[in-house]
């Protein structure tokens, strides 16, 4: 029989793969790695130059804000994954923040009225979902106009025969602040129960992630939807549920900052916006999809809340602080996305 | 004279040798045909000819120059006209015409004069009012075909490079097309053609450059040039006759079919056939690029619905099962094997392992859906010893592999799906030549146990000592079916050019033999 001749020298095409797999190996151990130093670096920076930063009650609010921010960007990880984007979150967190604080002020009992705010939230993810899914490659921008209504028709809603739009003052019952007031106490310890509910969520999403079969198909789908229909993975399903709970998880953000500080106010979210999508790039999960994780998340989460609140610390006002933050993104993006790029790597 | 002159040319595409040493002699006022099977390379030759792939090794010359890009091509007097469609779908269909024309500072001629232009040569070509101002978007395929060539036509070209090995023109279309390049070749063009039609090739083309797995096998003049002449010069030189002895030999026919394709038609209006599969049977599937049988590979598997038909399989107790869609097939044990890894294949973030589990999972999990990793490595372990796999670690990314063992991992995926039908798309695509021994080896083993196998090739070697049957596909439907003794080079490749009967020069004598003798009775 003949055959086509051998293709190439085999010892330079050896070598090639050698220096490949060492590029690709460990691309996502790498960037937690570079993460972790430099959430290290920035701690010790910080400490040394800023008096009190490495106090208790610093840390406590550190980790509590890194609480929210880890929540609104647990849903901005799961729908990177799959190589969506998904930028409602700041507007489900502003509507879901106003809203439960006029639920507050009717006769609907409290907990009735945050499981109606997180049901609420979980359906504009859905609608998130199935509207980015039908036209697709428009997440961006569709995303963005479900939030953009969302948050006007809420403000609409709760300012019914009120001169004040945007804020809604009402009585946030004891319990529902301690979870998330910088002097909640969980079980009698000094920090906001919301840090624990943080951490347990993390570990449970973590292992459901690594080991279930759902969890899985976040990747395949992420990685190659044609591949993943083959195996009948159902992309549209995978897509729906990761924008419905990352709506889900934006309302519950947004009604632990009410709880956080005691009054309704629309413009709650708007940071969230920047933040949630900065802590999963600079965590390492591509936006283009399938690769990252949600540990990845909580130290770019932890990364970015370091260092906002170095910078506060230094002494600098808001427009100051977005300024040095809109700078400091830009390396810290080019550090981490060394990762080969796509094309390199098939 | 000589227009165009290439030497020895060879180019690789990653792991694909193109090209080893093509060589091509075209002269002005002639047209000159590339001929070969799928992959011989000739669309790459008419790629460097039209500087869009640059040679990696011998000599280029046309037309005195050695065009590095398809500019540079354009600018000696090379117009190309691409399988691919480029136009601009929003722009009108006399700025797609002539597009690239003008220079930023001046124009090459008038507005009016294009649309003048325009309107007289496609209203010749396509054959059908033509108003150059309407959007290129509004008009259907054909007619989109003729925008590109005209385009080309209307650059007076000294060399017209035309592949149309997979364009979209119909017999009548291209018979317009073929007087066009004879009124070119009046005038002293030289045409390069790189074309499957080979029954209308013989009918116009003075010389043909005839290819094979990259290297320039013969050049046919106008005298010689016969449908058999230029099939037999395609088709590889070797002698397979030793391959009775390698297998048993088995009667398939009998007894319940694994699989049965009824009424099956690709398209809506497509002719329809019939198709069938017995357990320990492997088919292999042929065809010229676009003759249907990937798609019909893929309606098998549940992938794609057929448009008209139904598949039917058997179970071991002799129950039918249609099998329609994904889920279907999965539960009725059919196994895909995608040759096409990058697109549907692998997952090139996850490791070598997840690759392997992703087809898994749904067996391998609890009703929760969390993942049973222990019993997945093992079978793991196991279909990594059975088609010895080679890797570092299996945490490793699946693109550290080479192709081959890729393709190994996706196979290893299929056979712990334990299926009873197994259906390969062209799964040695970019493959090396041990683990295309050893996948042949693995089949057959699946086969002696009982498994059935389709095996879709874009390389008739492929099926030699290997399938039970070959079946060619031809435009749309399934054209020939050749058991054992008949597979050979010449008669697939002659029924993937639409031949019904095998390009034997002995068989022809044959027939012809009985009415001499015949005549001869007839006349005492």
């Amino acid at each position: 029989m003949e055959w086509p001749i051998p293709l190439e020298n085999p010892e330079t095409t050896m070598a090639s793969q050698a220096s490949l797999r060492k590029n690709l190996l460990s691309s996502d151990r790498k960037s937690l790695i570079i993460g972790i130093v430099l959430l290290a670096v920035l701690i010790g920076v910080a400490s040394m130059s800023v008096d009190g930063f490495a106090s208790t009650n610093n840390a406590r609010s550190i980790l509590l804000l890194a609480s929210f921010l880890g929540l609104a960007a647990l849903g901005q990880t799961l729908v990177a994954t799959v190589g969506g984007l998904d930028l409602s979150i700041p507007f489900v967190i502003g509507a879901s923040n106003i809203l439960l604080a006029y639920l507050f002020g009717t006769s609907i009992p409290p907990a009735l009225g945050i499981f109606i705010i997180a049901v609420l939230g979980a359906a504009i993810g859905a609608l998130n979902g199935v509207l980015s899914y039908r036209l697709q490659g428009q997440a961006l921008i569709l995303t963005l106009g479900i939030g953009f209504s969302l948050v006007g028709a809420a403000q609409i809603f709760t300012t019914f025969g009120s001169q004040y739009s945007g804020t809604v003052f009402s009585q946030v019952p004891a319990w529902f602040s301690n979870i998330s007031a910088i002097n909640g106490k969980t079980l009698g310890m000094p920090f906001p129960p919301v840090v624990l509910i943080w951490a347990v969520v993390s570990a449970i999403l973590i292992f459901w992630i690594h080991h279930n079969r759902a969890g899985r198909a976040l990747y395949a789908v992420g990685n190659n939807r044609t591949a993943a229909s083959v195996l009948s993975i159902s992309e549209f399903k995978v897509w729906v549920s990761t924008y419905t709970v990352s709506g889900l998880t934006a309302s519950i953000t947004g009604m632990l900052l009410l709880g956080f500080s005691g009054g309704g106010f629309v413009g709650v979210g708007d940071p969230y916006l920047f933040t949630t999508v900065a802590a999963v790039v600079v965590g390492g999960t591509s936006l283009l999809g399938g690769s990252g994780g949600y540990g990845a998340t909580i130290v770019g989460v932890l990364v970015l809340q370091v260092l906002t609140s170095f910078l506060v610390g230094l002494g600098l006002n808001y427009a100051a602080q977005q300024t040095v933050f809109g700078l400091l993104i830009l390396p810290m993006v080019a550090l981490y996305a060394r990762a080969p790029h796509i094309r390199y790597q098939i | 004279m000589t227009a165009i002159s290439v030497n020895n040319v060879s180019k690789n595409f990653g792991e694909t040798r193109a090209l080893r040493a093509a060589s091509l002699e075209a002269n002005f006022g002639e047209i000159h045909a590339i001929v070969g099977e799928n992959g011989s390379g000739k669309s790459t030759l008419a790629k460097i000819i039209s500087g869009v792939v640059p040679a990696d090794g011998g000599s280029v010359d046309v037309l005195g120059h050695s065009p590095s890009s398809p500019t540079e091509a354009i600018a000696i007097g090379v117009s190309t006209i691409f399988q691919e469609m480029m136009l601009a779908e929003s722009l009108s269909i006399w700025e797609n015409v002539f597009a690239g024309s003008d220079s930023f500072w001046k124009r090459s001629s008038s507005v009016a004069d294009k649309k003048r232009r325009t309107k007289e040569i496609l209203e010749r070509l396509a054959d059908c009012p033509i108003d150059p101002d309407w959007p290129v978007s509004s008009v259907p395929l054909s007619v989109k075909q003729w925008i590109v060539i005209s385009r080309a036509l209307l650059q007076k070209p000294k060399v017209l490079v035309f592949d149309e090995s997979s364009a979209a023109l119909d017999l009548e279309a291209t018979s317009r097309l073929h007087h066009e390049m004879l009124a070119l070749k009046a005038d002293g063009t030289a045409v390069i053609i790189v074309t499957h039609r080979i029954a209308e090739l013989v009918k116009f083309a003075d010389q043909a450059t005839v290819l094979r797995d990259g290297e320039t096998v013969g050049q046919i003049g106008r005298a010689d040039m016969t449908e058999e002449n230029l099939l037999r010069l395609m088709s590889a030189k070797t002698d397979h006759s030793a391959k009775s002895d390698a297998k048993d030999r088995v009667a398939f026919g009998g007894g319940t079919p694994a699989l049965r394709a009824s009424n099956i038609a690709l398209s809506t209006n497509g002719q329809s056939f019939n198709f069938q599969l017995f357990p320990g049977q492997i088919v292999g599937i042929a065809g010229l690029d676009g003759a249907g049988q990937a798609e019909f590979v893929r309606i098998l598997a549940g992938i794609d619905k057929a448009p008209q038909g139904t598949v039917t399989v058997w179970d071991d107790k002799g129950d039918e099962h249609l099998v329609a869609d994904l889920a279907s097939a999965e539960t009725n044990r059919i196994a895909y094997v995608s040759g096409d890894r990058k697109k549907e294949g692998i997952f090139a973030n996850l490791s070598i392992l997840e690759n392997f589990g992703l087809a898994l999972y749904g067996r391998y999990a609890n009703k929760a859906g969390f993942i049973d990793r222990k019993a997945l490595s093992e079978v793991f372990k196991k279909e990594k010893e059975r088609l010895s796999i080679k890797f570092g670690r299996r945490s490793d990314k699946i693109t550290t592999l080479s192709g081959g063992n890729q393709q190994k991992v996706l196979i290893a995926r299929a056979f712990a799906l334990n299926p009873r039908i197994i259906i390969l798309n062209d799964p040695a695509r970019g493959v090396d030549i041990g683990t295309k021994q050893d996948l042949y080896t693995h089949l057959r083993a699946f086969a002696a146990e009982g498994g059935a196998v389709i095996y879709l090739s874009t390389e008739i070697e492929e099926f030699f000592n290997f399938a039970d049957r070959a079946d060619v596909f031809f435009e749309g439907g399934l054209f020939a079916s050749f058991d054992e003794d008949q597979i050979g080079e010449e008669t697939i490749l002659g029924a993937m050019f639409g031949q019904s009967e095998p390009v034997e020069m002995s068989e022809v004598l044959e027939q012809e033999l009985p009415s001499e003798t015949q005549l001869q009775a007839a006349a005492q």
